[in-house]
């Protein structure tokens, strides 16, 4: 019988190189996906709700007086909001913010409003009072609340929660 | 017969070194032909975060109202008007002054003169700023994230 003699790679050398060349293409993949994983959400959950229980325009000193009282009554608690106003009767979304028209009963900030205490499911939150200085003809209050996501106190916002509500303001004679 | 050659050991060390340095080739040259990867949050690409926004608009009057609902920041929005004859598109921040120097934060809102607004279909579409190796870029997000007037 003829001995044959080829020469080739030997098998151990061959089963490192396949491995090794997994490992590599495993590692160029990741890096080309990992920024495709979805991250936790930032979504406010489907149970928050707050509807304005009682609101009122009043005229004081040639100044506006906006007292609202805000219900929560859905089934997490609420930490405050965000509240825009219009004023012309054609204007369909209020984009006037008036967090900083804020007198009492809750505490402003950068364009948030945040409750005196956060506002639990079934509670009424403390009268908030505002001055304006031009009529308004609606307000939109958008809840807010934090929520602690990897680590984070995170703001999110719960835009299908919205409430709109109409507002009647005298007339400046 | 005495011949000489590598001793196995050196061969398999040099075997896997030039794989390595193989692969690192194909990475440099794979990652210059695709395009560069833009994030936001935290290393998630910039287009999941593009559907993760959520925004309400109202066109009356030449007076387009904006807000932000979610709480994704917008940084800009471009308008998109067809008609018969075509589409434009223009971007709301180079058109208008009122438009926030940073975007719509969330619950941020937007309310501006904006003419020519008129058309078969009119769409708002959301551009974001995101990061990437050599700074801060915006992307403009897809058509079917876009707000339909």
């Amino acid at each position: 019988m003829k001995e044959m003699n080829k020469k080739g790679v030997s098998e151990m050398i061959g089963y490192v190189l396949l491995i090794v060349g997994a490992i590599v293409m495993a590692g160029i993949v990741y890096g080309w996906m990992r920024s495709y994983v979805p991250r936790e959400t930032v979504e406010c959950p489907d149970g928050v709700s707050v509807f304005i229980k009682e609101s009122s325009c009043t005229l004081e000193n040639s100044k506006y007086i906006l007292n609202l009282n805000i219900t929560n009554n859905g089934r997490f608690n609420v930490d405050g909001y965000f509240i825009k106003a219009t004023n012309n009767e054609s204007q369909t979304i209020a984009t006037m913010d008036i967090s900083n028209n804020l007198l009492s009963g809750a505490n402003a900030d950068a364009g948030i409003v945040l409750f005196a205490s956060i506002l639990e499911p079934g509670k009424d939150a403390r009268t908030t009072i505002y001055q304006l200085d031009k009529k308004i003809f609606s307000i939109e209050v958008l809840p807010l609340m934090y929520e602690v996501i990897d680590g984070k106190n995170t703001l999110v916002t719960c835009g299908n929660a919205k409430v709109k509500e109409k507002i009647s303001c005298p007339e400046i004679y | 017969m005495k011949k000489k050659g590598v001793s196995p050991i050196i061969a398999t060390v040099l075997l896997i070194g030039m794989v390595i340095a193989l692969a690192l080739i194909i990475f440099v040259w794979m990652k210059a032909l695709t395009k560069e990867t833009i994030t936001k949050f935290e290393d998630e690409n910039i287009e999941l975060a593009c559907d993760k926004v959520k925004f309400q608009a109202d066109y009356n009057l030449n007076q387009l109202s904006v807000l932000n609902s979610g709480s994704v920041p917008i940084y800009d929005i471009k308008v998109k008007v067809s008609s018969v004859e075509g589409s434009v598109l223009r971007s709301i921040r180079d058109t208008s002054q009122d438009w926030p120097r940073f975007g719509l934060n969330s619950g941020g809102t937007f309310l501006g003169t904006i003419t020519g607004l008129s058309g078969d279909e009119v769409k708002l579409i959301p551009v974001l700023l995101g990061n990437s190796e050599t700074g801060k870029k915006t992307v403009t997000c897809d058509e079917r994230v876009a707000y339909t007037l």
